[in-house]
């Protein structure tokens, strides 16, 4: 019993050992199809203070499904725009890191939204969606506390912080 | 801790957005591994999720049946309304070595060390999602938890709306019919009802050795359930929940007849506070239990819980627990006195993100027993009061999982855990005189059962397929098993005790391919190997052969499963099946209150389910069980199992 014991032992820390060297993934950017427009929706249903009704919600062109985001986002103002725009808005949703900056410059407080995982490391995001293979959402803690932005304690502990 | 922030987590307290999250990643998400969120493919732990659309393209009528067909998962069934499932194996009538809970309120039978399904208060129309946990469990949830957990999570009454009526009508003269209903308001405040109830003729007799049944209850079960939340601010939201159920069954194989009725309450209080997201969970529950050879017994449960969950910097969570738990069992069983235990315990968790791809899981639970009694003691025991009120159990439970998302499609666990199962009031507690002069008696020295599973997972996503495969390696050892009335004393041959009986190590293999479309195609087909090594024996009682003690043939070698279905605009129709090699099983006699064995041989069986929803609001069902065979005299101990052909009409409004 006990030679099958250790004989078992072996066998896990030699996988262990093998899963260790296995070499991760290469992380990627990508705009949002219609999928990944419901998830931004998603988001802001766990953020821990609601946005008002006709917050402004500010598109970048080509960034996310405009269509999408209006039908998933009913009670919200969303509208196609770009860093003038995002002066007021309450979220922004970004292509590339100098959007990304630009915004940040224009409206510290917004919250900026991208697929773009560099945006997030460098604190220029503060969200993060990669839907490809699976669903991974990423937030900068020190840009969402700098922009005072709170996100729901169960939303926290299913996201990755960096 | 110096250097690491404490992370805030304020406002807006929320219970588990099952719905949304899994909306959102695209794949269930479970509490029942860590105690924390997790998305199903990122947990430390080998898990299943059958969801809402799982149960209903099944066309079952209750959670067993449900379940059957699930890689790892045993199954038997030796009346109408008593079935029994195990994980991964040591299968046995009233298998004590599985717990299950309601939403994490456990709904095993504490005193007897049983889940009776029938009593279960919930309808499958009410259900979100069944995780079924398999490996020992017991950091998160304590004692019992030793074999695997299986959670039934239910609607959220403050975001899901779930409105439904169900009839069934069928062969045996069965019928049930369940309804639930929801009040919400806005996310702030939410009440669902339920209530459900199913009576039938039981499997008739046949020419079976052992079998000396002269007269079979009415399988029957009615349960009723209310389950209400709240925010009382934004920050925290109060939950209440109770129920009452009653149900008949008759019993493996053939020792007439059990009736349970119980009641439960709880009360949760959930804040998000800066210190993490705060719990309060407080419920007790009620039993009376009457069971003609063994007489009736009634049993009150009570517990208390805390726990606090909070981020640590950016790659680390941390779940602190604290548990105190009291049963006590009394009445005829225990002979007019009165048995109980205390349990402190007190948990910690600690999930560390290594990396995007690598996460490390511990989670320790220590507990702590306290056992007592207060009346008298049968003089043929050779007890005294004292054997309880000295007596202690200390237990030490861990999880350890290591996850690693090699590539994109592929995860893989190492996982080391250590659960115990404790013997119940009834295994260190009966007390009922016999006519000889001797006792059937419990044993307050008994050893909780220490199991410790070794396992390594495989998990590969198939995206042109849209299937899933899954592999698992286990070890398992099962040290102090203990056995119900399983031993006659050296000291006197007229007792029958319960007692340790020895050890006993499982190695096993389980490979499933799941694709799960409601449109189109699905299908799914698994396989499971065990094999199980006995070592019984122990000093001063003579052990008898019984299901209780004997496991090496008790669980088949091999299990094959699988089903076949498709979804069409308005119709469904599903297969599901399976095989298992044949093994050996045990009857009961009411002669000479020995179990007798009997070999199962291999055999298959398959369901059929078709689905019609004439209109948006309403579907009509017919399920066949055992589709090829009208009766079969496997997968049980006692009666054949006829088959079952029943109707369903389903409105939701």
């Amino acid at each position: 019993m006990r030679r099958s014991r250790r004989r078992c032992v072996v066998v896990i820390s030699a996988l262990s050992l093998a899963f260790y060297a296995a070499v991760p993934k290469v992380a990627y950017a990508e705009s949002f199809n219609a999928k990944t427009t419901i998830i931004v929706a998603k988001v802001f249903g766990f953020l821990a203070h609601k946005p008002a009704p006709d917050s402004k919600v500010i598109i970048f062109p080509g960034a996310a499904d405009l269509a999408v985001a209006k039908a998933n986002m009913a009670t919200l103002n969303v509208v196609e725009g770009t860093v003038a725009d995002a002066t007021t808005a309450f979220a922004v949703v970004v292509n590339t890191q100098e959007e990304a900056r630009a915004v940040r410059s224009a409206n510290p407080q917004s919250l900026i939204i991208s697929g773009d995982l560099p945006c997030v490391d460098d604190g220029d995001c503060h969200v993060v969606i990669q839907s490809k293979p699976n669903v991974k959402i990423f937030i900068n803690l020190a840009a969402i506390k700098a922009s005072g932005i709170e996100f729901e304690a169960n939303f926290k502990m299913l996201i990755t912080a960096r | 801790m110096t250097g690491m922030m404490l992370a805030p987590v304020a406002a807006n307290a929320q219970l588990v957005k099952y719905g949304d999250l899994e909306e959102m990643f695209g794949e269930p998400v479970t509490t029942s591994a860590t105690g924390k969120p997790q998305k199903v493919s990122e947990a430390p732990a080998n898990m299943e999720i059958i969801t809402s659309d799982d149960i209903r393209r099944s066309g079952a009528d209750n959670i067993p049946d449900v379940l059957q067909y699930l890689t790892g998962v045993n199954f038997r069934r030796s009346g109408f309304n008593n079935a029994e499932l195990s994980i991964r194996g040591y299968d046995q009538p009233w298998n004590p070595r599985l717990l299950v809970l309601i939403n994490g309120q456990p709904v095993y039978e504490d005193f007897f060390g049983d889940v009776v399904w029938p009593a279960i208060p919930v309808q499958l129309e009410e259900i979100r999602q069944i995780e079924v946990v398999k490996g020992p469990n017991a950091a998160l949830f304590g004692f019992n938890a030793a074999s695997g957990v299986i959670n039934i999570v239910t609607f959220d009454p403050l975001s899901d709306s779930v409105n439904s009526l169900t009839a069934r009508y069928g062969t045996q003269s069965s019928r049930s019919g369940s309804v639930v209903a929801t009040l919400n308001s806005k996310d702030e405040s939410g009440l669902r009802l339920s209530a459900g109830g199913m009576s039938a003729n039981e499997f008739p007799q046949r020419n079976i050795p052992h079998n000396t049944v002269t007269s079979y209850y009415k399988p029957e079960a009615e349960t009723f359930n209310f389950d209400g939340r709240a925010h009382l601010s934004d920050t925290v939201i109060l939950s209440a929940n109770g129920n009452t159920g009653y149900m008949n069954r008759n019993l493996p194989p053939d020792i007439q007849y059990e009736t349970d009725k119980t009641w439960s309450l709880r009360t949760q209080l959930t804040a998000d506070t800066d210190y993490g997201l705060t719990n309060v969970d407080v419920y007790g529950t009620k039993w009376r239990f009457n069971f003609p050879v063994l007489q009736q017994a009634n049993s009150v449960t009570q517990d208390v819980r805390l726990s606090d969950a909070f981020n640590l910097g950016k790659t680390h969570t941390i779940r602190l627990s604290a548990e105190y738990k009291y049963n006590e069992a009394s009445g005829q069983f225990f002979n007019g006195s009165t048995d109980f235990y205390h349990i402190y315990s007190g948990g910690l968790m600690w999930d560390w993100a290594i990396s995007p791809t690598l996460s490390f899981t511990n989670a320790v639970r220590q507990d702590f027993l306290a056992l007592g009694m207060k009346g008298s003691l049968l003089a043929a025991t050779g007890l005294h009061p004292n054997d309880y009120n000295n007596r202690t159990i200390d237990a030490t439970n861990f999880n350890s999982g290591l996850v690693y998302q090699v590539t994109t499609n592929d995860t893989a666990r190492l996982l080391l855990s250590r659960g115990y199962q404790l013997p119940s009031l009834n295994i260190l507690g009966m007390q009922i005189p016999q006519t000889n002069g001797g006792v059937f008696s419990g044993d307050p020295h008994i050893h909780a059962t220490e199991v410790t599973n070794y396992e390594v997972d495989f998990d590969h996503s198939i995206s042109k397929l849209d299937a899933a495969l899954r592999a698992a390696i286990f070890h398992q050892t099962n040290r102090n098993l203990f056995g119900f009335l399983i031993a006659v004393p050296n000291s006197n041959s007229n007792n029958l005790v319960s007692s340790n009986i020895g050890s006993s190590d499982e190695t096993g293999l389980e490979l499933s391919l799941k694709s799960s479309r409601e449109k189109g195609l699905r299908w799914s087909l698994g396989y499971s190997y065990a094999t199980i090594a006995d070592n019984i024996g122990t000093s001063g009682v003579k052990i008898l052969a019984e299901p209780f003690s004997v496991f090496k043939n008790g669980t088949p070698h091999h299990t094959i499963n699988g089903g076949l279905g498709y979804g069409w605009e308005k119709v469904t129709m599903d297969l599901r099946g399976g095989w298992r090699s044949s093994s050996q099983d045990w009857q009961f006699s009411s002669t000479d209150f020995l179990y007798h064995s009997m070999r199962t041989k291999a055999y298959s069986t398959v369901d059929l389910h078709v689905g019609y929803a004439v209109m948006d609001f309403v579907t009509l069902g017919l399920t066949v069980d055992q589709l090829t065979q009208s009766y079969t005299y496997e997968r049980r101990s006692g009666d054949p199992l006829e088959r079952r052909v029943f109707g369903s009409v389903t409105f939701q409004y």
